[in-house]
């Protein structure tokens, strides 16, 4: 069991509070060989803000993968809501998907389409015919603070506004999880920490938060939850705060949220 | 009932839209299908026309002559006669007496008539004159005519040569599997070539797809647009192969008629509405077919 998970045995005991996200020895090995992730265990419980570091290619992104199922484990049993993914049928993976707002390091935002109608197509898709369409989306992007771009199309933005349509896109049928695979990756210092800040936001809000990220300089002065993957195993999960620096025998502690 | 309204609506909308929105590469596919779907058409009229003239050339040798003994009675032919007639193989018999044979032989051969003078008598023999409703049961018929005591012996019986008969048949074989086996090798190259056009098309947003497929869309409603969108290509494409079918048809025919006048042609007009029938259902077909198979392999995300 991690250490975040040792921490609270009252609160896992406690059936209302038991693990939104649960890895029990999950590993995935692709059709190549590689072996990307091994036994993994790692519990996330509902209003966490978890960080996944590690270098690239440490296997951030395939446990990214695993959790929305992306990818499906080559061992181990991973839960979303008390759903095992690896037995999940294909044609229920709509419905375990839109438990999640995901975002991506490309943004992935459709080019010929505005900022409004980028932001409206999660919410067509998921749920044709849904009521107050315009007002959800106006109400999304005010939220990551682009309410004066509706009729912008992506390449009118910077990098950071793109991002922040692909937050309000994700957010915009209130997700109970938010999964940003390094959503910073292509982004300037300063415009990261405004991504950032809209995460803890989002996670204020009481939404649960997993980003997987390299950038040593935001999960340090964020101080929450860290997990550190390192050749496809977890080698440190500090809960709350308490992040081991790299090469450096120093705690740094932080507080609590 | 609203959900379900609001579905098809997005499907039309984006269909139209993604049609509009990538137009050189949906007209690239739509032009592949609507030559394709030329090319089946103008095989269909094709071997139609081939069977005009292989029906008819197959009527001109469904009959056989029974030639009769000389001083048979009229009671015996009429019996004969009346036992051809009920045969469900034969579609007419008409009895030809032996003056009639000799009218009509001097009408075919010179100077017959003066031979028959000649001669003081006339040798040609009577016969009943069947027309078959199949080339294939002139052997069955003949067969049975040599039975019958008032039919001549030998290779006087029948005026029925195998050997002709059988090449026809030969001839009629192969040019009906040449036919099918054409439509058959172009049917498939053409789901082929439009399957990989339009996954050429769907390539181009593979993106939207994944992006629907991440925010939790189900199979059918990202299948929904594309397959709408094919049909409307196949539609477009079944449109302008239809017509130029249509209007080309009647001047290759007259065209046909003036150089191969020795063949029964005529112009159709119900088997080309059933030819644009036909093609209007396979472009629908093809177009949704091709883009089931084409968007398949990007719903695995």
């Amino acid at each position: 069991m991690s250490l975040a998970a040792a921490a609270r045995p009252a609160l896992a005991a406690d059936p209302a509070l038991r693990p939104v996200i649960s890895f029990h020895g999950v590993g995935k090995t692709y059709p190549n060989g590689t072996e990307a992730l091994h036994d993994i265990n790692l519990s996330i419980f509902q209003q966490d803000f978890v960080f996944l570091v590690g270098a690239s290619g440490a296997g951030k992104s395939s446990l990214v993968r695993l959790l929305i199922r992306e990818e499906v484990s080559t061992s181990g049993r991973i839960f979303v809501d008390g759903q095992e993914l690896s037995r999940m049928a294909r044609r229920r993976l709509p419905r375990l998907r839109r438990k999640f707002g995901i975002v991506f390091q490309d943004y992935k935002l459709l080019p010929r389409s505005t900022v409004a109608q980028n932001v409206a197509f999660a919410l067509q898709v998921t749920k044709p015919g849904q009521r107050h369409l315009r007002e959800k989306v106006e109400e999304s992007l005010w939220i990551v603070g682009l309410e004066d771009k509706v009729h912008k199309f992506p390449d009118e933005l910077s990098g950071g506004e793109q991002q922040r349509v692909a937050i309000a896109r994700a957010l915009v049928h209130r997700p109970p999880i938010f999964v940003a695979d390094e959503p910073t990756g292509n982004l300037d210092p300063d415009t990261s920490w405004g991504i950032v800040q809209l995460l803890l936001q989002i996670n204020h809000r009481g939404t649960t938060v997993v980003m997987a990220t390299h950038n040593r300089e935001v999960v340090d002065l964020v101080r929450r939850r860290v997990v550190a993957i390192e050749g496809g195993r977890i080698v440190r999960d500090e809960a709350q705060g308490q992040y081991l620096r790299e090469g450096d025998a120093t705690l740094v502690s932080g507080g609590n949220r | 009932m609203i959900t379900l309204l609001a579905t098809l609506r997005f499907t039309l909308v984006s269909a139209v839209q993604n049609f509009w929105r990538n137009l050189a590469v949906s007209l690239a596919a739509t032009c592949t299908m609507g030559a394709i779907l030329l090319f089946i058409g103008g095989i269909l009229l094709g071997t139609h026309m081939l069977n005009q003239m292989l029906t008819a050339e197959q009527a001109k040798a469904s009959n056989i002559k029974i030639y009769l003994e000389d001083g048979v009675s009229l009671g015996s032919i009429a019996n004969l006669q009346s036992e051809l007639r009920a045969d469900p193989r034969v579609s007419a018999v008409h009895f030809e007496n032996k003056d009639d044979a000799a009218k009509e032989a001097s009408s075919q051969v010179e100077n017959f008539s003066e031979s028959l003078k000649v001669l003081g008598s006339n040798p040609l023999p009577a016969s009943l004159n069947l027309d078959l409703h199949r080339l294939a049961d002139l052997p069955a018929i003949d067969t049975m005519a040599r039975r019958n005591a008032i039919v001549q012996r030998g290779n006087l019986a029948t005026d029925y040569n195998p050997a002709i008969i059988d090449k026809l048949q030969t001839l009629i074989t192969w040019a009906w599997r040449f036919a099918v086996g054409f439509l058959i090798v172009f049917g498939t190259l053409s789901v082929v070539i439009i399957m990989i056009s339009i996954r050429t098309a769907v390539l181009v947003r593979r993106r939207e797809v994944e992006i629907m497929k991440l925010v939790g869309a189900t199979d059918w409603f990202v299948r929904g647009p594309f397959i709408l969108e094919g049909v409307i290509g196949g539609v477009i494409a079944a449109a302008i192969s239809g017509t130029v079918i249509a209007a080309a048809y009647k001047p290759a025919v007259d065209h046909l008629r003036s150089t191969l006048f020795f063949f029964p042609l005529s112009y159709d007009g119900s088997y080309l509405a059933v030819v644009a029938l036909l093609l209007f259902a396979a472009g629908i077909g093809l177009g949704a077919f091709g883009s089931y198979l084409g968007v398949r392999r990007f719903l695995t995300v």
